[in-house]
């Protein structure tokens, strides 16, 4: 499905497991009929219609796994092992492009008992209007 | 022990890599001066300047005890406000948790999580916050306190008057700059000679009553305040913070001619109108170190300027780009998009007119969308604007991601004309066209679809 980055990424920054929760750095795109078009840190990205559909998943909210989920629904007929590597890879391209980071919050966010932390987390991140 | 500790937490989204706080909390300084001017004690911890980690917040509160946390929101840092809280509750359910700011300013207190958030203050809370803590920390009746909403004893919520008075900007004292990391703000040298506008625009908090008044310091508190900037702190650059720096021309004169007689030599910079400048004014200010001045025009557009109230005229805006140029004062320009009634051709003649501006000597425009902050007429009349606010989190309220959709611009067009209007500027800023990112990933960024594997 997406192929291998070109150049590697950063350590700290290619580590990422399906439970993390990716999110956008630089939010201003726009649709192409080729897919869609993030203005990074150096220009335009154009990404294509399957990597735009995984941008579009980056919601701050929703983990990779459920990224992952998403796109097996889309494309029932790739191998499932090879689809998640391949969102998992896009996911860490996206990280060593300065685009996206591969989970947020940062762990070093996270105070170590995490389990009522963890709470104000879910309840706090992606509670907009309302909240 | 610490009375209170103030804490800016940061934003609930990931920055880019060189990302620099540009600014001191002003606010947060003037709270901790206040507070000890009160006889209590307190601390700043900025995580915009400096990264938030748990580990090192869970030392500060092990070795200051603070009595009070205080927690400045912004819309987009809620989310990491609501950490703190949490986090500061479960490692002492004692302290006391107090939020601040505008975002909290103009949202319901009464969906806070009651078991982490124990106050929260309204609008300027120099008065305020003080009556808090000292209600706090010294006991006494439970009553209400005007611009608090907090927690009795019993459990009880106290609500006061909706916002206190506004604070008496004789009374306010220099803010306390040595508790903040002075040296990691790119313009560290920032300064507040008034408070308030006098202006109503739909996209600001001040819309309210007509607009937030302008109260403006005693230039004997503006001189001494930049003194000890410059000749104490050793800034050569100041910044003005007002939202209107010239709003009062005679008093803005009268600085001029103080900074002429007594200013220490240094060069500054402020936000202004264009309708608030004129040849002679421009002059002054440039004679007693003015070397830059920031402008909002936010539309191109005569008709969308008239209905979002900000009652400027595009030949005011020109004429200040020549008058500005002739005294040597750098000028940037600050539009906004899209308004209630702009549609692709208003917003598109915007992008012209900044771009004009450009070749009229401009020195910089920017953009921005018109997110519909909690406390804007854009936010609380939204309906009424035709405007639609998408399912969206508070981080996701800033100024690169349209969180809604108008009656003439769903999101993708919103993006798309963004987008548009940014490359245009970045572009005329480099002089030609940035390119795609080092290293072109083919099988990403190619026209076909690779998803069949």
């Amino acid at each position: 499905m997406t192929p291998v980055p070109e150049r590697a990424a950063p350590e700290e920054d290619v580590d990422i497991a399906a439970g993390d929760v990716p999110r956008r750095v630089y939010t201003v795109w726009r649709r192409t009929p080729s897919g869609v078009e993030v203005l990074g840190p150096s220009g335009p990205v154009p990404l294509n219609h399957t990597a735009a559909r995984i941008w579009e998943l980056i919601d701050g909210a929703r983990p990779a796994s459920a990224i992952i989920a998403a796109l097996a629904r889309d494309y029932p007929d790739v191998d499932p092992a090879a689809l998640r590597a391949d969102v998992l890879e896009f996911l860490r391209f996206l990280a060593a492009s300065d685009l996206a980071v591969t989970r947020w919050p940062p762990a070093a966010w996270l105070p170590g008992t995490p389990r009522a932390v963890q709470g104000a987390v879910r309840g706090a991140w992606g509670a907009g209007r309302g909240a | 022990m610490t009375d209170a500790l103030l804490l800016l937490p940061p934003a609930g989204r990931p920055y880019p890599r060189d990302f620099a706080a540009f600014a001191p909390p002003l606010g947060l300084a003037y709270l901790a001066a206040a507070l000890g001017a009160a006889g209590y004690s307190a601390l700043i911890r900025d995580y915009y300047a400096t990264p938030f980690r748990a580990a090192d917040l869970d030392h500060v509160l092990a070795t200051e005890r603070p009595r009070v946390v205080g927690l400045s929101t912004y819309t987009e840092n809620m989310p990491a406000a609501l950490l703190i809280a949490a986090q500061v509750k479960q490692r002492d359910a004692g302290i006391r948790v107090v939020l601040g700011g505008p975002h909290v300013s103009y949202t319901d207190p009464r969906r806070l999580p009651a078991d982490t958030v124990d106050a929260v203050v309204r609008g300027e809370a120099e008065v305020s916050l003080v009556h808090l803590v000292r209600r706090w920390l010294e006991g006494g009746n439970a009553v209400p306190i005007a611009g608090v909403t907090y927690r009795g004893d019993d459990g009880r919520l106290l609500v006061g008057a909706h916002a206190a008075a506004p604070v008496d900007p004789a009374s306010l004292p220099v803010p306390a700059r040595d508790l903040l990391p002075m040296a990691t703000y790119r313009a560290g040298g920032c300064l507040l000679a008034a408070r308030g506008c006098g202006r109503s625009c739909i996209f600001c908090v001040s819309w309210r009553g007509g607009g937030s008044p302008l109260r403006a310091r005693p230039l004997d508190h503006v001189m001494a305040e930049l003194c000890l900037l410059v000749t104490g702190a050793g800034f050569a650059r100041l910044h003005f913070w007002d939202e209107s720096f010239t709003a009062d021309r005679a008093r803005t004169l009268d600085l001029c001619r103080r900074l002429r007689d007594e200013g220490p030599a240094c060069s500054w910079s402020a936000g202004t109108r264009v309708d608030l400048v004129d040849p002679e004014l421009l002059a002054e200010m440039a004679a007693v170190g003015c070397v830059a001045l920031n402008f909002g025009v936010e539309s191109g557009d005569p008709g969308v300027l008239r209905r979002i109230g900000k009652r400027i005229a595009l030949d005011q805006v020109g004429r200040s780009v020549a008058m500005a140029a002739r005294c040597g004062i750098y000028t940037t320009y600050n539009f906004m998009m899209p308004f209630p009634d702009d549609t692709r051709a208003t917003i598109r003649r915007t992008l012209d007119y900044a771009l004009r501006l450009l070749d009229m000597g401009a020195g910089g425009v920017s953009f921005n969308i018109s997110t519909p902050f909690p406390g804007t007429a854009l936010y609380e009349r939204a309906a009424r604007f035709g405007l639609t606010l998408h399912d969206a989190g508070w981080e996701d309220y800033h100024y690169w991601n349209p969180v809604f959709s108008t009656r003439h611009l769903d999101r993708d067009a919103i993006r798309e004309l963004f987008f548009e209007a940014t490359l245009a500027v970045a572009q005329r800023r480099a002089n030609d066209a940035p390119g795609p990112a080092a290293g072109t990933r083919a099988r990403y960024q190619g026209s076909g679809d690779h998803a069949a594997g």
